[in-house]
């Protein structure tokens, strides 16, 4: 490997004691010579080094952010368009088997991320029943799984919203002459902050999921390697700056995010 | 020509269990009515009933004559409920005043017709800018009357409005709803357990007890407990007497007089039969003539006296009364 990237030249690692303080400290070869680091200052290293990163535009650091917000924009879309509808048809109409499918969805709240990956990537396999859609490894694969794992936690959140709504709104809204498709659509705007906080968490959850990401995705440099595979990876590979950098970037899209949907109940109050 | 509203043997049941029975019961275009009962009483279930959003699971309720299924919708654009505590949708004053326009799609003169409805109930057309939060409990229920107004209704149907309101604000309602029946002849059917404030406003009043039509008009509703007593029951008031009724079907059965039977004697006529001693608390004008409010022991009785001679609130009074004016509402047959 050539360049002059400090850290693809480590060869060795020592962890010892520090011959004054007694600490432990780590010795890096670069090749060029060896770095003695103290406790703190890997990290604090790292920070700087991250920032550093992100005002040179590093290409693999944005590859990552780039197919992080591919793959949460398409889930959540998805998720909006078929969990807000299924939602809210759960909370506001009585059916047989109601209760039944408020158990399942409340259920699937609790699903394993890494149970998610493998029944999804069990369809997309090309052994699997939707092989030939071509999806493995894929950010619209990858999208599916969010989709998945986000799809409960709007239609719970959204049916709690509408249910837990006032009773006398549907008194009032059909005695002032609302028909019944105006009463559907006042109630789902009367339970629009529900409706906002639920993807507020799916957002925070599929922006911070890993497990179907590495395993749907097959975190592929250049292709599907998110946010949070990158830094896991990083991570693994003592490669803490990139990590940081890619931390700081998930953090300042959820921020960015948070801050849209408050600003977006705010006008709507 | 039919009536606006008629209901026949119609039942109302929640859970299985029946908690209104009205054999009969008609309300013509443009009146008062006045619904009175204790809580539990049914008068909200009946108010339900006429608004359309309960229906009987026996009997049935005509409009104009005619059956409602199939024209829910149609009828309830011109009936509409003002709910006790009301819910105001999340959104500003003038969009709650509007909604009812909005649903009708009648767009025209929106802004105008919205500032003339909260004048209405005296409130400012700035208030509408206002949010649903920022409204004192007087002021959510003339802005949702408002609501109501907007629509110029032809019934216009209100819960106990002024249960936990101020006296401004109850006056406020009183006026805007008589002046809905004066200015588009709306038909208006109050619920109150306040009877005084119904009969400021009609003297027609229907009495419900327990699900069942007590009465009509002014009508002094009695719990007990009574008392066995030979050739009947009684009611002991203590210093003020016995009140000596029928057969009691149960210590705690309730019970009507109606004020017309409760007379007025001179304190000296101390041999009548049933006397009661009492104090004039208040004196109504009704539409209907004029009505005092005596207290005997810890009864209120409604007394309907003669108009040429009224006794001065505060002086003392003895009640006379037939045994067989106090009717057991179990027993008693609804007048229609």
């Amino acid at each position: 490997m050539t360049g002059t990237n400090l850290k693809q030249k480590v060869t060795y690692i020592f962890l010892d004691s520090h011959p004054e303080n007694g600490k432990n400290y780590i010795q890096l070869d670069t090749g060029a010579g060896i770095l003695k680091q103290g406790p703190m200052d890997f990290i604090l290293d790292g920070f700087a080094r991250a920032l550093e990163l992100l005002a040179q535009g590093d290409e693999a650091t944005f590859s990552a952010v780039a197919a992080t917000l591919k793959s949460t924009v398409l889930a959540m879309a998805a998720a909006l368009l078929l969990g807000a509808p299924a939602g809210f048809c759960l909370g506001h109409f009585q059916f047989r088997g109601r209760r039944t499918l408020r158990l399942v969805t409340d259920t699937a709240l609790s699903f394993p991320t890494v149970v998610i990956g493998l029944i999804v990537y069990a369809f997309l396999t090309r052994r699997g029943p939707l092989g030939d859609w071509e999806l493995l490894f894929t950010v619209p694969g990858m999208a599916a799984g969010l989709a998945i794992l986000a799809l409960p936690i709007v239609v719970s959140h959204t049916a709690a919203g509408i249910e837990g709504l006032d009773q006398r709104l549907r008194t009032t809204a059909l005695t002032l002459g609302a028909s019944p498709l105006r009463l559907a659509l006042t109630t789902l705007r009367e339970a629009r902050f529900a409706v906002i906080l639920a993807l507020a968490m799916a957002f925070g959850r599929v922006a911070s999921e890993v497990g179907i990401a590495m395993m749907v995705g097959g975190n592929i440099k250049w292709h599907t390697r998110t946010i949070t595979t990158a830094i896991a990876l990083e991570t693994g590979k003592g490669q803490f700056a990139e990590g940081i950098a890619l931390g700081l970037v998930l953090l300042a899209i959820a921020l960015a995010v948070n801050l849209l949907l408050a600003g977006l109940r705010r006008r709507m109050e | 020509m039919s009536a606006l509203f008629r209901l026949e043997e119609a039942v109302v049941r929640y859970a299985g269990r029946e908690i209104l029975r009205v054999p009969e019961l008609e309300i013509a275009e443009g009146a008062v009515l006045g619904l009175a009962g204790h809580n539990g009483s049914g008068k909200s279930t009946l108010l339900r009933l006429l608004a359309l959003l309960e229906r009987p699971a026996q009997g049935r309720l005509l409009v104009d004559g005619r059956p409602v299924a199939g024209r829910e919708l149609e009828l309830r654009r011109s009936i509409t409920l003002l709910d006790q505590e009301p819910y105001l949708l999340r959104r500003s004053v003038f969009e709650n005043v509007a909604y009812g326009l909005r649903v009708r799609g009648d767009r025209r003169d929106l802004g105008r017709r919205v500032a003339e409805a909260l004048a209405a109930v005296g409130l400012d057309p700035d208030f509408g800018r206002r949010s649903w939060r920022e409204l004192s409990g007087g002021e959510a229920q003339r802005v949702a009357l408002a609501a109501r107004l907007a629509l110029r209704p032809r019934v216009l149907l209100l819960d106990e409005p002024t249960a936990s309101l101020d006296a401004e604000s109850v006056a406020r309602i009183n006026e805007a709803a008589l002046r809905a029946r004066e200015q588009w002849g709306a038909t208006l059917v109050l619920v109150s357990h306040d009877l005084s404030w119904l009969f400021e406003l009609t003297p027609v009043v229907l009495h419900l007890h327990h699900g069942r039509v007590a009465g009509y008009g002014r009508v002094n509703v009695l719990r007990g407990p009574w008392l066995p007593e030979p050739g009947g029951a009684a009611l002991d008031l203590g210093d003020s007497g016995r009140l000596l009724t029928p057969d009691a079907p149960a210590p705690d059965a309730p019970a009507a007089i109606d004020p017309a039977e409760v007379r007025l004697l001179d304190p000296g006529a101390a041999d009548a039969a049933n006397a009661l001693r009492a104090v004039v608390r208040e004196i109504h004008a009704a539409p209907d003539g004029p009505l005092v409010l005596c207290q005997a022991g810890f009864l209120r009785l409604w007394a309907r006296p003669d108009p040429q001679r009224l006794p001065a609130p505060g002086s003392a009074v003895l009640l006379g009364l037939r045994r067989e004016a106090v009717r057991f509402l179990d027993q008693a047959a609804p007048r229609p």
